[in-house]
């Protein structure tokens, strides 16, 4: 997997929190993001995530995590929920993975205000390319309100 | 991985920018159909006239007229519209600008660098992401 753009080399790493219940899954995300470039932190369920957020959040204003990446084989809306309905974290990017492209599915995620909605590959791991373009786009080209 | 093109509505009044973006997505691998509006009422109303149908909107935040902030507001507020993904873009360094964006439910904001070589690789990431990962809300 290739190395970030040199150009950004001397920016500060950008944080993505990974939420997922799944050993494999959280490797295969911890791995790819790291070699990206990433700081990755994980949470194993939607309470360790939040309080990972508040943990991490810069005076109320936004926080230092620049993703959150929800891949829980439960309860992964709920956790979409509890960050978009909390003023401290709702700013924080969210981009929910789920298995299937059931469509009342998608359009639940879009309800809830996730910035974005992706189809699990299976398994997770098989897709790099995926990580690189979610590296590419929510952390070298997205600006948040509080940078 | 995503192997139908993603149908966009692009707001942009300067018909050189939207020529230049609209080729520049269509280097991608799959690209995408591109319907450009160069006003926020024109966008509104081929949105609400089901004219167009887009998988996403890309939403340039300086529009003539009513401008892209409020039109951002209109989607957002419209039951039939507001699920459609918003992506701004804006030369604007204004924090303001990207708080009232991300208050009103965009799912990105992007500053447009001045630089075509960096206006392409903006070009490139959106689409590495937004083309081939993505999934949409039905119509």
């Amino acid at each position: 997997m290739s190395r970030p753009d040199p150009s950004e080399a001397e920016q500060p790493r950008p944080t993505v929190l990974v939420a997922a219940d799944e050993s494999a899954d959280t490797e295969a995300a911890r791995r790819s993001l790291e070699d990206l470039g990433a700081r990755v932190l994980v949470a194993a369920s939607p309470a360790e995530a939040v309080t990972t957020l508040e943990e991490d959040a810069d005076g109320g204003t936004g926080t230092g995590i620049r993703l959150v990446l929800i891949a829980l084989s439960q309860n992964g809306q709920e956790l979409l929920a509890m960050i978009k309905g909390n003023p401290a974290l709702r700013w924080v990017p969210v981009v929910l993975i789920t298995p299937e492209e059931a469509q009342e599915e998608v359009e639940r995620t879009y309800d809830l205000q996730a910035n974005a909605h992706v189809v699990r590959p299976d398994p997770l791991s098989d897709e790099p390319d995926l990580f690189r373009a979610i590296s590419d786009f929510w952390l070298h080209a997205v600006v948040v309100s509080h940078d | 991985m995503r192997r139908t093109p993603v149908r966009i509505l692009l707001v942009e009044d300067n018909p050189a920018d939207a020529d230049l973006t609209s080729e520049l997505l269509e280097e991608a691998p799959v690209p995408p159909e591109v319907h450009v509006a160069r006003d926020g009422d024109e966008a509104l109303s081929r949105l609400r006239g089901g004219r167009v149908r887009p998988n996403l909107i890309l939403l340039d935040l300086n529009l003539p007229g009513m401008d892209g902030r409020e039109v951002l507001e209109a989607l957002k507020a419209d039951p039939d519209l507001r699920r459609i993904p918003v992506v701004v873009l804006t030369t604007s360094a204004a924090p303001a600008d990207l708080a009232h964006a991300y208050e009103h439910h965009a799912s990105a904001c992007l500053r447009k660098p001045v630089r075509l070589g960096e206006y392409l690789k903006l070009i490139e990431r959106f689409g590495s992401f937004w083309l081939r990962y993505a999934s949409f809300p039905g119509p």
